[in-house]
Formats: structure tokens, sequence, C-alpha cells
């Protein structure tokens, strides 16, 4: 190998890398382009099968270019705290780990169960005879804007139905987020843990 | 069992600390790092070490710096931070407690 068709074979790496790098800002991409190139240039001048053997450990240029992206949107949306981001990421990588997308469902049926419970409240303050919760022998209805069941049957939470509504919902935003949050760690791991044993 | 797959998971939890321990030794850029970590068997593969670096830097436990002196390869040298070296601290006690007990098991 020559040292023009090494430093071919290097900024062919390069550019695949920077191209699977798109998710990055331009400053990130091209420092992480940099030094890799730079990485690759010093294992050049150590001879051909240096560099081959570095190419080969650094593996292919998008998986290693996907794994930044992933590890920066994760860890972005982590430090910023915006969990309907943080939600839609985990969502979009579990699609390649079962925990990690079971997670973001289980996630996802909190949050709707908590904005449930917030619309149970709302209503219960605008229409009261439309929400409750009706239970009877063989009788069991929770109804969020319905109309009532037959008159014998009893309401049971009256307007405490407002404030335990909020209470679960809190709850379950709470607990989803703080699920989510612990969720996205994992992966971060994994994706770590995936690289070193490359 | 997949010997080779069990061997990489061994890898896997140690490659922090040996980039970790490695930069206790003094400042240093990629290839150095891999140098020094590698020198009795390969720990850290290439393609783990770079976002590893990056991943640490971000936590605040290595600082990095460009060289871009004229006339050679523009490198980026990495060194601890205080808050690395109380890290590594933490985890070479953890460490050691662990290799005592497999020592003992094992």
């Amino acid at each position: 190998m020559t040292d023009d068709s090494g430093t071919r074979e290097i900024e062919t790496y390069v550019r695949r890398l920077t191209g699977a790098l798109q998710g990055l800002p331009p400053e990130e991409r091209s420092a992480i382009a940099n030094e890799i190139r730079s990485h690759l240039a010093d294992c050049a001048a150590r001879g051909e099968e240096a560099l081959g053997r570095a190419i080969d450990a650094m593996g292919a240029p998008d998986v290693l270019g996907r794994s930044y992206v992933e590890e920066y949107r994760l860890a972005g949306a982590l430090e910023k705290g915006s969990p309907l981001r943080l939600l839609a990421i985990v969502l979009g990588l579990g699609a390649r780990g079962v925990a990690g997308f079971l997670g973001g469902l289980v996630v996802l049926k909190l949050y709707l169960i908590g904005v449930t419970c917030f619309v149970i409240a709302g209503n219960k303050l605008v229409e009261p005879a439309h929400v409750g919760m009706w239970i009877a022998p063989n009788y069991f209805a929770l109804t969020i804007n319905g109309p009532p069941p037959p008159a014998p049957v009893p309401e049971l939470l009256g307007y405490w139905i407002v404030p335990l509504s909020v209470m679960l919902g809190v709850a379950c935003l709470l607990g989803g987020t703080r699920l989510l949050r612990f969720v996205a760690r994992r992966i971060l791991k994994r994706s770590g843990r995936r690289l070193a044993a490359v | 069992m997949d010997m080779t797959s069990w061997q990489a998971q061994l890898r896997k939890g140690a490659a922090e600390l040996v980039v970790l321990a490695t930069l206790a030794k003094g400042e240093a850029y990629g290839l150095q790092i891999l140098d020094r970590a590698n020198q009795v068997g390969e720990v850290v593969s290439d393609g783990a070490l770079y976002p590893l670096l990056t991943r640490l830097e971000k936590a605040g436990k290595i600082a990095a710096r460009w060289d871009t002196e004229q006339g050679t390869n523009p490198r980026k040298y990495y060194r601890l931070t205080p808050e690395g070296e109380a890290m590594l601290g933490e985890m070479r006690l953890l460490w050691r407690g662990f290799r005592s007990m497999m020592d003992h098991l094992v």
C-alpha cells in the first residue's frame, strides 16, 4: 500500500463515518471525524498492516456513527429533561432492543392513564352527572363522560373522584418519567457496552 | 457456552476503568491510550475507545485539548479531571474487592 492509497482508505472511512453522523451538530461531527482521521493517520504511520487492523477494529463506519448519534440524542434528552422528546427517542431506539421497546410502551401507557385521570377530574367539574364510579352487584362502571347508569345503582366517589384522579394522574406522570429516565440510562449503558465488546 | 462472547462481556465492564487508569499515568492521545491499555492483551478496541472518551469527556471525568502543531498529525490529548480521579479511586477499590472475592472463589 502506498501513502496515497492509505490516505484514500482513511478518507473513505472518515467520509462514510461523517455521513453516518448526520444527526449531530456540525461542530461535533467535525470533531469526531478529525479525531478518527488523526487516529487512523497515526496507525498508517506504523505501516499498512497497522492501518488495516485499526480500520477493522473501528468497525463499520455507519455502526460507529450510529452509536455516536444514539448516545448524543439520548444524553441530550436526558440532560434537558424533556420527557416527550426522550420518550420519542426511546421508542425509536427501542426497535433494537426488547427491553427498551417494552419500557417505552409501559411509559406511554402510564402517560395516557395520567392524562385520562386529568380529563376525568376536569369533566367531573363540568358535567358531574356524567362522571363517576358506579358499583352494584353484577354491575361496575367507571364513566369519564357518558350517561349515568340506571337509577338504583349508587355512585361511590362523588366529588372525591376529582382529587383522587389528580393524585393518580400525577403519580402516573411522575412514575412514567422516572421509568423513562431509567430505561434511557440503561439504553445508554448498553450502547456503551455493546461498543466495548467490538 | 461461547467463550469468545463471555470474554467480550468481561472486557466490556473493564474498559472504563482501564481508560481512566491509563490516563492516571499522564496525558495521552487516542493511540497512546490504546497502546498503554493493550500492552498485556487487548482490553479496549479502537472502535470502543473513542465513543468512551467522548462520554467520559461529556461527563466531566476527563478533559481534552487539541495539539495542532504544524508539521505533525493533529492530536487530541486527554487528561483526568479531579472528578475523574475521584471516580477512578472508587472504581479501583471496587475492582480490588471484586478481584479478591473472585480469587477466593475460583
